[in-house]
């Protein structure tokens, strides 16, 4: 412990000739950043200070210090759940029609970042229509949620899925796909893309893309139908076929 | 010798110093002599609690070559008035939970200590308790430094502590974008 207290270099003589916090070790700066708490907002603004700032406050070690494990909320932050449609006997249904919200339900997990309590998706997104009231699910992927609006309607062949945004509230109305023997879904968001260089002006990238697999009834062809909503896409649904027996 | 500050405090250490060899000479970087409670030191600092275990004391002053006497001066005031002030059971928790948020807050009588001194002065009991592992005025002063700061822009932050800025314009103007929650009431 003897040695290695001693500064070399003007620049660093100067700064402790001024009694200056610039002039501490590494260590005991970070010591009074982490005592800035319970001002969490406060903190991260003091990284405008200057770049030895920034750095121990983007330091990994230094966040997870101050904000240990045990208090992160979970990752998994829940599920979402299809209502069930009431069932035949009456006083059933007659139960069920006091319940009118029949959107899908969110079961959030311990700790969820989404709060404690049971939900509905419509209290994430704005449904004036009524479009996720009998909406069926179909995927989930980080946030976003992909729904299939009018399951039952007449000419079921035509798909008209929805995706909501639980994180941004957004709900968008993709093109009527019209498929046949539908088995498979998938979403993707923008963060599984790779690059993603396009924001939207509040910052909440609101891209995704949506894969249907299905299979044609009498040509056993394979189809996947895949909609993107990339700025350089054309916005409509896009499709692959190859033949059964690959 | 400690000279114009807490003359009782200072008068009583030589009075058991006489009395037993119940404390230990430290030496500043300048060459000034403290004295100061074995007891307290070995219980406040981990290496001078270290040094005192090892034998290394040097009765005729333990040099640290680190701390100057100013700082020193301050670091045995500090000792002085804990011994007079807190029971260890709570300092010893304190220095246990060192290492995990959140921090023990400081005692009035602590405040009190931090708040008189200079920024020249504060800034070297920091370094010089860092050096002697005394964790609990480790807490203290860096408490006192963090709370120079509450409240303040960053760039009045950087005035207190007189730090250059070293960001472009563009470069803050881009964390500013990244940070834009951080920034909503302002």
């Amino acid at each position: 412990m003897g040695s290695g207290g001693e500064m070399p270099g003007t620049e660093a003589a100067a700064a402790a000739a001024a009694g200056c916090i610039q002039a501490l070790p590494e260590d005991l700066l970070a010591e009074i950043l982490a005592r800035v708490p319970p001002d969490v907002a406060f903190l991260f603004r003091c990284a405008l200070v200057c770049k030895r700032w920034r750095r121990h406050l983007a330091d990994p070690a230094f966040l997870r210090r101050l904000f240990p494990e045990s208090g992160r909320p979970s990752l998994l932050l829940g599920f979402l759940v299809r209502r069930r449609r009431p069932s035949a006997t009456s006083w059933r249904r007659r139960i069920a029609g006091l319940f009118m919200n029949r959107a899908p339900a969110f079961v959030p997990a311990p700790r969820s970042a989404l709060g404690p309590r049971r939900r509905f998706l419509t209290s994430f997104v704005r449904d004036d229509a009524g479009l996720l009231q009998k909406a069926e699910l179909l995927a989930e992927r980080d946030g976003l949620v992909l729904l299939r609006v009018f399951p039952r309607a007449v000419g079921r062949k035509m798909y008209s899925l929805c995706v909501c945004s639980l994180l941004t509230g957004k709900v968008d109305v993709l093109p009527p796909l019209d498929a046949e023997g539908v088995g498979g879904y998938a979403i993707l968001p923008s963060s599984n893309l790779g690059a993603a260089p396009h924001h939207p002006a509040d910052r909440y990238s609101n891209l995704f893309q949506v894969f249907l697999i299905s299979v044609h009834r009498s040509s056993k062809q394979l189809n996947v139908h895949s909609f993107s909503t990339a700025a350089t896409s054309l916005q409509n649904w896009g499709t692959k076929s190859s033949n059964g027996d690959a | 010798m400690e000279v114009d500050k807490g003359k009782g405090e200072a008068e009583e250490t030589r009075k058991v110093a006489e009395a037993d060899r119940d404390t230990v000479t430290l030496k500043s970087s300048d060459g000034k002599l403290f004295e100061v409670s074995k007891e307290a030191a070995a219980r406040l600092s981990t290496v001078l609690a270290g040094m005192i275990a090892g034998g290394s004391i040097d009765d005729n002053g333990t040099d640290l070559k680190q701390i100057g006497s100013e700082a020193l001066e301050n670091v045995v005031d500090y000792c002085n008035k804990h011994a007079n002030s807190i029971p260890s059971a709570a300092l010893i928790s304190s220095s246990i939970s060192f290492n995990t948020a959140p921090f023990k807050e400081p005692e009035e009588w602590e405040r009190k200590f931090v708040d008189r001194l200079s920024h020249d002065a504060l800034f070297d009991l920091v370094e010089a308790a860092n050096f002697l592992g005394m964790e609990r005025l480790l807490d203290v002063t860096c408490h006192k430094i963090s709370e120079m700061m509450k409240g303040k822009s960053p760039d009045q932050i950087r005035e207190v502590f007189n730090i250059k800025n070293d960001y472009t314009k563009e470069e803050l103007e881009e964390i500013r974008q990244e940070l834009a929650w951080a920034f909503y009431d302002d």
